[in-house]
């Protein structure tokens, strides 16, 4: 048994919130590589993961949203996948301490799959392998793959992760809205991503991220899933619609207003819920002190 | 229609596996009954493609399937285009496209260019991670009517304004129109920048493109098409 599916089934657990608009407030500059802070900043990262766990995140999500070979590559460091990645999960367990999980973090290849796309499986699939290798052997609880939008490539890194030796994995998608109810940009349905991931034998299902949804999209998502499968849900919304927070148009939900929402989702039946863009340590107490009464 | 361009039409709008083999097939189909390249394209694959950008905008259809129309389509291209008599077809216009320096994402940047070269547009893709001078070189070299800048992430955004400024030091600003787009990106924010126009998504920018030529050519349109 995982000490993560152990703590689920006593509740619903607190996840954490932004990293990347954490490290740019931390002064990382445009296009820089945040992955790269995991050794070369190690100290900026491990107090954001701190703010987060004094603010009553039970969840730290690794430094690693970026550290596939082929985000890397853009920086020219496609070969530190593992050093990063490593590294970036024994920042998060430090902070995480004895009853905090790890969740050690995958993000979307940012291409498309072959044969539309030029990404081939195998390039993909191996470096989820390394990857998730890197974040086990660092001392990540559970891996979580993130804002994912093609069923295809998300499948292959949940396979890859488990191949790794994860006996959690949580799958998270990111959907936008559409007239035929929220959709990710390759067209999936919430109920298709939650079959997908049912058939490949992901542990936890969520929705992250997300362009233009509202609360009730954010319900249907959840109402989507839970009637394909009984596994628990994870929920992390941004902090305000990232398409209105171009320029000097920030919107973010105030803390306190953040925290009753997620607290409705947890009335929805979301077990996992935390932040994503926007969302800082501030947004995270005001509902884990919610949740505590 | 005939009834060749007609399923020409039909398998570019579709998602069928091998549509860019059918195209292509199709397109020497049409050739062989003497109809013009010209023709083919102008009454065949821009309008089909302009009803696949529509339906992407209004999120009937999805990446997937405007990447399968859009292999269609360079597949008719590539036999079409040697063929096209030289002045006989009007290009839209041209357009440098580019995500900017520190930005790596090119999903929309990429659907962008498959959507302008679809509506008849000569496209020049910068790629990724483009600096502001090149840039500046392209358009000193290709003179474009229309300079597109793509960014996914709110921070790289920001550079878009230090772009345009560069522009107006360089003296480039005046001969070209600027086009801003990807998802942080607001209608207000382009303003702000002094962009003349902003892509909400990939049809839009088509449409948004279109209107700047248009504008652009102004009174002269009737010369230019004598």
């Amino acid at each position: 048994m995982n000490r993560l599916l152990d703590r689920l089934a006593e509740g619903v657990l607190v996840a954490d919130g932004a990293m990347g608009t954490m490290l740019q407030s931390a002064g990382l500059g445009p296009g820089g590589c945040g992955e790269a802070w995991n050794v070369e900043r190690p100290q900026v990262i491990l107090e954001i993961h701190e703010a987060y766990r004094e603010a009553g995140a039970d969840l730290i999500t690794t430094n690693t949203f970026g550290g596939n070979p082929q985000r890397l590559a853009f920086h020219g460091r496609a070969d530190d996948v593992q050093e990063l990645s490593r590294a970036g999960a024994v920042l998060a367990r430090s902070a995480a301490g004895e009853d905090g999980l790890v969740l050690g973090d995958l993000g979307p290849s940012g291409e498309v799959l072959a044969p539309l796309g030029t990404l081939e499986a195998d390039d993909w699939s191996r470096g989820c392998r390394l990857q998730s290798e890197a974040l086990l052997s660092g001392g990540a609880d559970a891996i979580i793959v993130e804002t994912q939008y093609a069923v295809t490539e998300m499948t292959l890194a949940v396979e890859a992760a488990h191949a790794a030796g994860a006996t959690v994995v949580l799958a998270s998608f990111a959907f936008g809205k559409t007239p035929s109810g929220p959709r990710t940009m390759m067209g999936t349905t919430p109920r298709e991503a939650a079959e997908a991931m049912v058939r490949v034998g992901a542990d936890v299902i969520g929705m992250n991220c997300g362009t233009g949804l509202d609360r009730e999209d954010h319900e249907r998502v959840l109402e989507a899933y839970r009637s394909v499968t009984a596994l628990p849900l994870l929920v992390q919304p941004n902090a305000g619609d990232p398409a209105s927070m171009g320029g000097e148009q920030v919107h973010p939900f105030a803390p306190d207003d953040l925290a009753a929402w997620f607290d409705s989702l947890v009335g929805k039946g979301a077990a996992i819920v935390g932040g994503c863009c926007g969302a800082t340590p501030e947004h995270i107490r005001a509902f884990a002190q919610q949740r505590r009464g | 229609m005939d009834d060749v361009l007609e399923e020409l039409a039909a398998t570019i709008r579709g998602h069928g596996r091998d549509s860019h083999e059918r195209a292509e097939e199709l397109v020497r189909t049409a050739l062989e009954d003497e109809t013009t390249p010209e023709v083919i394209l102008e009454s065949s694959l821009v309008p089909a493609m302009a009803d696949v950008g529509r339906r992407f905008r209004d999120r009937e259809i999805f990446v997937p399937q405007v990447l399968v129309s859009s292999r269609a389509m360079q597949a008719a291209l590539r036999v079409l285009e040697p063929l096209l008599t030289p002045g006989a077809f009007e290009t839209r216009g041209h357009v440098v496209i580019g995500t900017v320096k520190g930005d790596v994402h090119d999903i929309g940047k990429n659907l962008v260019a498959m959507l302008l070269r679809g509506s008849g547009f000569v496209v020049t893709d910068l790629g990724i991670n483009v600096p502001m001078q090149r840039f500046a070189d392209t358009i000193e070299e290709v003179q474009p009517e229309i300079v597109g800048l793509s960014a996914l992430l709110t921070t790289t955004m920001m550079q878009m304004e230090s772009y345009v400024e560069e522009w107006v030091r360089l003296g480039l600003r005046g001969r070209v129109k600027v086009m801003v787009g990807g998802a942080p990106v607001t209608s207000a924010f382009a303003r702000k920048i002094g962009a003349d126009a902003y892509g909400r998504n990939a049809s839009d920018a088509v449409d948004a493109a279109l209107a700047l030529v248009e504008a652009g050519r102004g009174g002269t349109a009737g010369e230019r098409t004598a």
